[in-house]
């Protein structure tokens, strides 16, 4: 395998492990959260902080840095319980924001410049390894019987609480085992990149994490898988193919999310959609006034 | 990152009241563009019940054009204003046909998904358009500055600015509350499926109120992009953002708290501005998370319980 | 001693009152009836008994603890199960995962066991799937059970919702006009449905339009109209109150 090759494998093994992570948030537990790159930063400076200031060996960084960004989401999911929807997807940017700027302003991240020098402790068998691990857990949990009180929030929060769930506690585990799966992705690509800086929290990454789980299917594990590699694959693909692609990479980001939400909202590999079945693809609709029935339903 | 206000720290901070006074102008000013931002949010809000997340880029897409017909015209100033907000309005209006109105049926997260969408494919187009560099905007005024006693300096940008704010939201709660299209809007608002019922012709309605919100939105945008002298692509993100916080703030679907809202943020953030200068982008998110904690329907807002 | 004691109760949104001053005391077993005109505020009761709203005065306690101020969760697991009006079943799961939902009201599982899947966490799953397959089965809906929710007939979804509410183990169902938009048969296996529940123990407060319904598993009816209390008392007395069939007019109880 060639370094390049490799490359993109790493990197593709640890966008998976974010994406997951994020899979269950909004995918599975439906609380859309814009913040994730937030927790991805938390994991990345935490460990990195830990190997290069502190010498820890990189499994023991590793796994601090991971509950730290799960501390984080906890921390995220406790003001974010009275959110719904919208409130929810905008207080999870400011989270993230808040993190950016943090990292740009405190001493200890090294502000702008960030922190440099990590050693490589990222291997493509230790993402492999834990891109596999991170999957099996997550199916495991969304099969079971817990898992799927965390659909029941997604598909209705107000049967689900009245059906005895504690509906606040399901939202801040899906929170803190998403973050931690951020932070661990974070720990794994400042380990393989080994340069950090305040832009790996930007919401343009929280985005691109999000475009995967929406491309590849909203609650549907192999699909957020798929739409990782592709999304991961395809950019350094056709990156060779004309170098204006990168230019326009994020354009396409933009246009794919609108396209995707107009005709196949489900996601390439469609698990469930939130809410409102019967999905009449919106381009179907388009220039078509709106009838009393599609009131009624909302 | 958009960043108006950068401009309030380069000036080189005076003692005492000249200083508190220039910071009360700049709250103002930043304030009321916070608000023209919040109204569009706000008016879409309350009839749609959806974040417009594209209305930064509208507000961004309002600055470029302004300086485009700056730049390449000979139009007065006034024209440019005007012609620039018809052209922002216009996007706001084709981007709510094409982006939301197929979704009115679809889950609000879907169409909040899609309006990110909108969001960054058309900051990113303006980057590959008009390149990363931060621009100039020069406004064709001749600009007066007035020395009042007490060492207190005054322009007259500082003061059109201002009047304008004032014309504006005296003339959009006129429309609101005394014209047809304004009772219309408020019926919808209320109850879509009544409004409908009494036959109130919604989706020109709703057109009409992203045309409005758009229209306003690059209003701020040219404002901003004048006052500091800077125009750039990604402006619109971070001002679209705290514009949303203004409106919650407020109360989101309420005019009057929207204007609150925004005056509110604008003074804390100068106030932050000298305090702790480099966490000023960080004010308006701890608000977001604080109201939301204290008092989830803003200053304004009606309480609603969910219907069950 | 009474199951479920609601004293007073008011409430209104926005100035406007729907509930004034209502009182209502459930015990356990019997099957009571909440009726009145459309917009009487019967609904607007069950979510204040549930713990979805919250009133601005009155006191309501439920087997003798206050539970104002709980969540519904909270309610839920001290036994009180319900269904909605309109139908809120989770619709892109199947009819044994929705009841099986409900029956983790009483999990003590985490998501870090179901992970890992420990020996515990199995044997719940077990536990759980049983429960709901035999109640799918009390219920009639056996041979649906890997359907998708949502894809069931109208009159099966508000079965499942039922199925749902028992999963959760209640001392006290609350049915929010189960018969709507049933035909004749269904109502008829409905009415029986209620009188079995009933047999098991377990308390029932209904909210019905359909009279023939209502008159025939009641021990005890109120009826509201207008946020008001107007009447109380046993079928066949109720029936014959002015005030009740002034509040009706023109309509046949």
């Amino acid at each position: 395998m060639s370094a390049y090759q490799q490359q993109i494998l790493i990197l593709t093994g640890i966008n998976v492990i974010s994406a997951l992570g994020l899979s269950l948030i909004s995918g599975f537990t439906g609380q859309l959260s814009l913040g994730h790159a937030g927790f991805f930063g938390v994991g990345a400076y935490i460990s990195a902080l830990l190997t290069t200031k502190a010498q820890l060996p990189f499994a023991l960084a590793l796994v601090v840095g991971a509950f730290s960004a799960g501390l984080a989401g906890l921390v995220v999911g406790f003001p974010t319980l009275r959110l719904k929807g919208d409130y929810l997807a905008i207080a999870t940017l400011g989270f993230g924001e808040i993190m950016r700027v943090l990292a740009l302003n405190l001493k200890i991240t090294g502000g702008p410049v960030g922190i440099r020098g990590i050693p490589h402790s990222t291997w493509p068998s230790t993402v492999i390894l834990l891109a596999v691990l991170a999957y099996l857990l997550l199916k495991k949990l969304i099969d079971s019987h817990v898992g799927k009180t965390f659909i029941a929030v997604r598909e209705d929060e107000t049967a689900a609480e009245a059906m005895g769930l504690d509906t606040a506690r399901v939202k801040i585990s899906a929170f803190v085992i998403g973050a931690i799966y951020a932070g661990v992705a974070g720990g794994l690509y400042a380990h393989y990149i080994r340069y950090i800086n305040p832009s790996i929290l930007g919401f343009m990454k929280s985005i691109e994490i999000l475009c995967m789980v929406v491309l590849g299917g909203m609650g549907s594990l192999p699909g957020t898988v798929a739409g990782t590699v592709i999304l991961t694959v395809t950019p350094e693909l056709l990156r060779s193919v004309s170098p204006l692609i990168s230019q326009y990479r994020q354009v396409i980001y933009g246009v794919l999310l609108i396209v995707l939400m107009l005709c196949r909202p489900q996601g390439l590999f469609g698990g469930a959609t939130y809410k409102r079945e019967r999905h009449v693809p919106a381009w179907k609709l388009w220039g078509r006034r709106e009838s009393a029935n599609d009131i009624a339903q909302r | 990152m958009g960043n108006p206000g950068a401009g309030l720290c380069a000036r080189p901070p005076e003692r005492g009241f000249p200083m508190v006074f220039e910071q009360i102008i700049n709250g103002l000013i930043l304030g009321s563009t916070y608000s023209l931002i919040a109204l569009g949010y706000t008016m879409v809000y309350g009839i749609l019940e959806m974040i417009n997340f594209a209305h930064g880029e509208i507000y961004m897409f309002g600055a470029f054009t302004g300086l485009w017909l700056t730049l390449t015209t000979n139009l007065p100033f006034v024209a440019t204003f005007l012609l620039a907000s018809l052209a922002a309005a216009a996007l706001g209006f084709v981007i709510e046909r094409v982006a939301y109105r197929p979704l009115r049926r679809s889950s609000r997260i879907t169409v909040l998904i899609s309006a990110i969408g909108v969001s960054i494919f058309l900051q990113n187009l303006m980057l590959i358009v008009a390149g990363p560099q931060t621009r100039d905007f020069p406004a064709k005024l001749s600009i007066v500055t007035w020395h009042l006693p007490g060492g207190v300096a005054f322009t007259s940008l500082q003061a059109y600015i201002l009047l304008l704010v004032v014309v504006l939201m005296a003339g959009l709660q006129l429309l609101v509350q005394r014209t047809k299209i304004g009772q219309a809007m408020r019926a919808v608002a209320q109850d879509r499926e009544v409004a409908r019922l009494m036959g109130i012709p919604i989706d020109k309605v709703i057109s009409f109120t992203f045309v409005l919100g758009s229209g306003l939105g690059a209003v701020a945008g040219i404002i901003i992009g004048v006052y500091f002298n800077s125009v750039d692509p990604l402006m619109g993100m971070l001002p679209g953002l705290k514009g949303f916080v203004a409106a919650v703030l407020g109360g989101i679907g309420s005019i009057p708290g929207a204007m609150l809202g925004g005056l509110i943020l604008g003074f804390a953030e100068v106030a932050g501005t000298i305090y702790m200068s480099s966490y000023k982008d960080a004010i308006a998110f701890c608000f977001l998370v604080l109201i939301l904690l204290i008092k989830p329907s803003g200053i304004l807002g009606r309480s609603l319980q969910e219907k069950v | 001693m009474t199951l479920l004691n609601a004293d007073s109760i008011s409430l209104s949104f926005g100035g406007v009152a729907a509930l004034s001053d209502v009182s209502l005391a459930i015990q356990p077993g019997e099957v009571h009836s909440l009726i009145g005109p459309n917009g009487a505020g019967k609904t607007t009761m069950f979510n204040v008994v549930t713990c979805i709203y919250r009133p601005q005065c009155g006191t309501l306690t439920f087997r003798g603890e206050n539970i104002i101020g709980l969540k519904p969760h909270q309610v839920t697991k001290m036994g009180m199960a319900r269904t909605f009006q309109n139908i809120r079943l989770f619709g892109s799961m199947t009819v044994l995962d929705n009841v099986i939902v409900a029956a983790c009201c009483r999990s003590t599982t985490g998501p870090l066991s179901a992970m890992l899947g420990t020996p515990g966490m199995k044997r719940e799953a077990q536990k759980f799937r049983e429960k709901a397959l035999n109640l799918l089965e009390f219920i009639g809906l056996s041979e649906h059970a890997e359907d998708v929710a949502s894809s069931l007939p109208y009159g099966l979804q508000r079965r499942l919702e039922i199925a749902r509410a028992l999963a959760t183990d209640p001392e006290l169902i609350l049915l929010d006009e189960p018969t709507a938009g049933m035909n004749d048969a269904e109502t008829m296996q409905l009415i029986q449905l209620i009188a079995e529940i009933r047999n098991t123990g377990k308390a029932v407060l209904l909210i019905e339009h359909d009279m023939k319904v209502v008159m025939n598993v009641s021990d005890k009816i109120t009826v509201l109209d207008r946020g008001k209390k107007i009447a109380e008392g046993p079928p066949s007395l109720v029936a014959k109150d002015p005030a009740v069939i002034k509040a009706y007019l023109g309509q046949e109880l």
